[in-house]
């Protein structure tokens, strides 16, 4: 292993124990629990952004995605009693058949089409939730959702305790990105991260652009619609506007800033910007701002993202080095 | 549907049509010239109708001046935000102008909320009284906005066609590499497509910001009604955008009066959509490789 | 059986005419020349056969089997891949990557194996590895491998081309203006890559400018002008045609 691999699974390992055991470094502080949840299912909806980009798009319907899981596993608890274990299949599955159905139209538009072809899809979902108020409850959403208890090993399990729902939610997001890491670093992230550089070329060697487009899609959104289910039970109240377009432009900001080329961006910048968002959460307008200000200044000055900054320092301290 | 339900709604739908067509040519040119996506268009609307209101309304200076006004700050406003942030991005992947312009919007908005306050302001007319026009009431306010928004539309027709500018910008629209191999000089007719099409859209939230209401966060959803123009119009067309903003003002005004705003709006989604599924390029546009 | 039918192909994009009736057959085992004045149509015709734009009108047959209205990818199963005019890579991965994404069509991929990594994909993998080392001994970039594709000077970036298009084990291989840009040394080198291809078995169709290159390597040749065929023959008979002397007058052909 080269020095830059082993660096990167130090990196990995350090972050997985330090989420680990942050329940127990933080004193089981229920504030920085309710923060650590909010990051996992903001790695998780990152992170399977991420995917779809290494195709070479950006989905704006992505948070709509996430909507369709949420209300799938909201709707299959308050009106048939099914408790999360069941909903969250059942949201991934239902938020992927619906991706699978509108790819294959959504896939024959190109570049900037593209986007704003997702940016619509995004905004009918969101408008679908608000229409129908006898189904989705309309624009006052859905509410006590309740979440799951589980019974291991004689013992009962409450996930309406954070620590309990904390471990959940880092458990699904740790297998999501786990998942699309594996697929990143096999033939099948060759293949998406050629048709990205040139499409053409890649339909000339044989690669059915196409499809994949069709199942990269299909996969993420699976995953958005996972994490939606597990944010609607752990806040037991939705409605149209926690999955509206800001919520995707967030996502995007996440990736942007985290780095786009390899899976540690969207992580990092997840991370990084869910706790500068609370900590500026009282500040009013300056947070939404600052955003702004972080997104530009990373474009234009680091760009590449955060996830260039250790690759940077360790060749300034080389170059220190060699003098 | 009465005669005069009907003159309504179609004269309320050129109105707004007029009105969309302008924030929509401004974005048109924009990306025809540049290629980039100005996510951040609305906010240039939005911050030229509260420039006019507090023009005209909180220091009382003359309204037609302010409109004029509000034009060349935005003119210059555009044109900075173009040299300073999206220049260093030419030629890179969509992705980061994009970018810029989400972090615009951000910060315009946002801070519009913090300066402006939430409150909902309005613009109270200069011309008063109407006529009717087989049955329906039409005001004179409206008529002269329809006008004037005709008028500007026919003269920046004028501008492209007539005008080296304007010739300037289109063969930069048509073909970059060659423009510059004819001597013209890209980088500046870049900046000036920019705060020409950031201009137009202030003038057009003058112009709107009269005739409805106006609040700091009103930038958006003309984003969006520019953006559904100018696709369905095709990217970089700008007859495509004066058609695709008629085509809008008319289903927003026939559907929300006939049923409501919310399914207008679905509406409008859903036909862009069928549009860009039949019609890649857009009605009048291009084929983009 | 020819190789290679194109039968009466037209093609027409808005009020141009790009190709118009235009019928050529390639045979198994040929070198055989696209030559003509630049906008003749040459590029159009690969776009055609290769799938990347939608014929017009008419028939293209590759192995008597219908191609035309197919997509690119289901052509190069077929065994029919090329290059292009332009330098078309994929600029972010290395020499090796490159050649190990053309060999896609045999790499055994599935999805289920890619993401699972067991050990027949880890088998097939090392194959795949071992291939595109072969192939880019062969086209002589073997010093190259870690290169990142961006970086490569001009003839060798042509090269990798064309070895990324050999990965997909063509039956025939359309090259566009392979020597384009080059000085002698590197057409020298190019003129005998050209040919091994030939001897591996793969039959080769050129679309060139030099006419050096074009006269030394070619079986056969046809020559286009304003989207027809003006002539067709051996490069013997195509230098003693008038009608390609008139085509050519005035242009800078490297006729020698």
């Amino acid at each position: 292993m080269t020095s830059d691999q082993r660096f990167t699974t130090l990196a990995w390992l350090a972050t997985l124990l330090a989420a680990l055991l942050l329940p127990v470094l933080s004193g089981f502080d229920r504030y920085i629990l309710h923060v650590a949840i909010t990051i996992t299912l903001n790695v998780a909806l990152a992170t399977s952004l991420w995917l779809i980009w290494t195709l070479g798009f950006i989905s704006f319907a992505h948070a709509g995605f996430m909507g369709i899981g949420a209300y799938a596993s909201a709707l299959l608890f308050t009106k048939l009693g099914w408790p999360l274990w069941a909903g969250m299949w059942f949201g991934a599955l239902i938020a992927g058949a619906i991706a699978l159905f509108i790819s294959l139209p959504l896939m024959r538009t190109r570049a900037v089409y593209f986007f704003m072809a997702s940016w619509a899809v995004g905004e009918v979902i969101k408008r679908v939730f608000a229409y129908y108020r006898d189904f989705f409850g309309g624009w006052d959403g859905i509410f006590n959702i309740a979440p799951p208890k589980l019974l291991l090993f004689g013992l009962e399990i409450d996930f309406a305790s954070r620590v309990a729902y904390y471990y959940l939610a880092l458990i699904l997001c740790a297998l999501i990105v786990l998942a699309i890491a594996r697929l990143n670093g096999s033939r099948t992230g060759m293949i998406y991260w050629s048709i990205h550089q040139n499409e053409t070329l890649a339909q000339h060697i044989g690669i059915d652009v196409f499809r994949h487009k069709v199942i990269c899609f299909t996969v993420a959104c699976i995953f958005a619609g996972l994490t939606g289910a597990l944010y609607a039970h752990y806040h037991t109240y939705i409605n149209p506007k926690s999955f509206d377009i800001w919520k995707s432009e967030f996502a995007l900001v996440h990736i942007i800033v985290g780095g786009l080329s390899s899976i540690g961006g969207p992580v990092i910048g997840a991370v990084s910007l869910t706790i500068v968002d609370e900590l500026l959460r009282a500040t009013g307008y300056f947070r939404v701002i600052f955003f702004g200000v972080v997104l530009i200044a990373t474009v234009l000055l680091l760009p590449g993202g955060l996830e260039t900054i250790p690759g940077r320092l360790r060749r300034l301290i080389r170059s220190g080095e060699r003098r | 549907m009465s005669l005069d339900e009907f003159v309504q709604m179609s004269l309320t739908g050129v109105n707004l049509g007029l009105m969309y067509a302008l924030i929509a040519i401004g974005l048109t040119l924009i990306f025809g010239v540049m290629r980039i996506i100005q996510y951040a268009h609305g906010e240039l609307f939005m911050l030229g109708a509260f420039f006019l209101y507090y023009w005209f309304v909180e220091w009382g200076l003359p309204y037609w001046l302010g409109v004029a006004a509000s034009a060349v700050v935005i003119f210059v406003v555009g044109a900075l935000l173009q040299v300073l942030l999206f220049r260093p991005l030419m030629g890179q992947s969509i992705l980061y102008p994009l970018a810029v312009s989400m972090g615009l919007i951000f910060i315009i908005s946002s801070g519009g909320l913090l300066v402006f306050g939430t409150t909902v302001k309005g613009i109270p007319s200069v011309v008063s009284g109407g006529t009717m026009v087989l049955g329906a009431f039409y005001s004179y306010e409206r008529m002269v906005i329809s006008l004037f928004s005709a008028g500007l539309i026919v003269s920046l027709w004028f501008v492209l066609q007539k005008t080296t500018i304007g010739m300037a910008m289109r063969a930069v629209s048509e073909d970059p590499e060659v423009s510059a191999l004819q001597g013209i000089r890209t980088r500046r007719i870049h900046w000036i497509a920019f705060g020409m099409g950031s201009a137009l859209a202030a003038v057009a939230g003058c112009l709107m910001g009269t005739l409805l209401s106006i609040v700091p966060t009103m930038g958006f959803l003309a984003t969006i009604k520019a953006f559904m123009i100018v696709i369905m119009g095709g990217l970089g067309s700008v007859p495509g955008a004066l058609v695709g903003g008629m085509i809008l003002g008319f289903i927003d005004s026939f559907v929300t009066t006939l049923v409501s705003a919310d399914v207008a709006y679905i509406m409008s989604f859903v036909v862009i959509f069928l549009i860009l599924v039949f019609r890649p390029s857009g009605l009048f546009g291009q084929q983009w490789d | 059986m020819q190789l290679l039918t194109i039968d009466r192909l037209t093609m027409q994009f808005g009020g141009l005419i790009a190709i118009k009736e235009l019928s050529l057959t390639v045979a198994e085992g040929e070198i055989h020349g696209v030559i003509g004045p630049n906008g003749a149509g040459k590029t159009t015709l690969f776009n055609a056969i290769s799938g990347r734009h939608r014929v017009t009108k008419g028939r293209i047959l590759f192995k008597d089997h219908v191609i035309s209205g197919l997509k690119p990818h289901a052509i190069v199963s077929q065994g029919l891949a090329r290059t292009f005019q332009h330098v078309t890579l994929f600029k972010n991965f290395d020499v090796l990557k490159n050649v190990m994404v053309g060999c896609h069509l045999h790499s055994g991929y599935s999805y289920w194996g890619a993401f699972l990594n067991n050990a027949r994909t880890r088998q097939a993998e090392a194959d795949n590895e071992r291939r595109a080392r072969d192939i880019l001994a062969f086209v002589g970039l073997s010093e190259a491998l870690h290169e990142p594709a961006a970086s490569l000077p001009h003839g060798h970036q042509r090269a990798l081309g064309i070895a990324i298009a050999l990965a997909s084990e063509p039956h025939l291989l359309m090259l566009d203006e392979p020597c384009a840009g080059m000085n002698s040394d590197e057409t020298r080198t190019m003129i005998d890559l050209i040919e091994r291809i030939r001897q591996g078995g793969t039959s080769i169709m050129l679309i060139e400018h030099d006419m050096k290159v074009v006269m030394q390597l070619c079986d056969r040749i046809t020559v286009l002008n304003f989207g027809t065929k003006i002539a067709e023959g051996t490069p013997d008979e195509i230098l003693k045609n008038p009608l390609v002397h008139e085509a050519y007058l005035g242009t800078n052909s490297n006729v020698a």
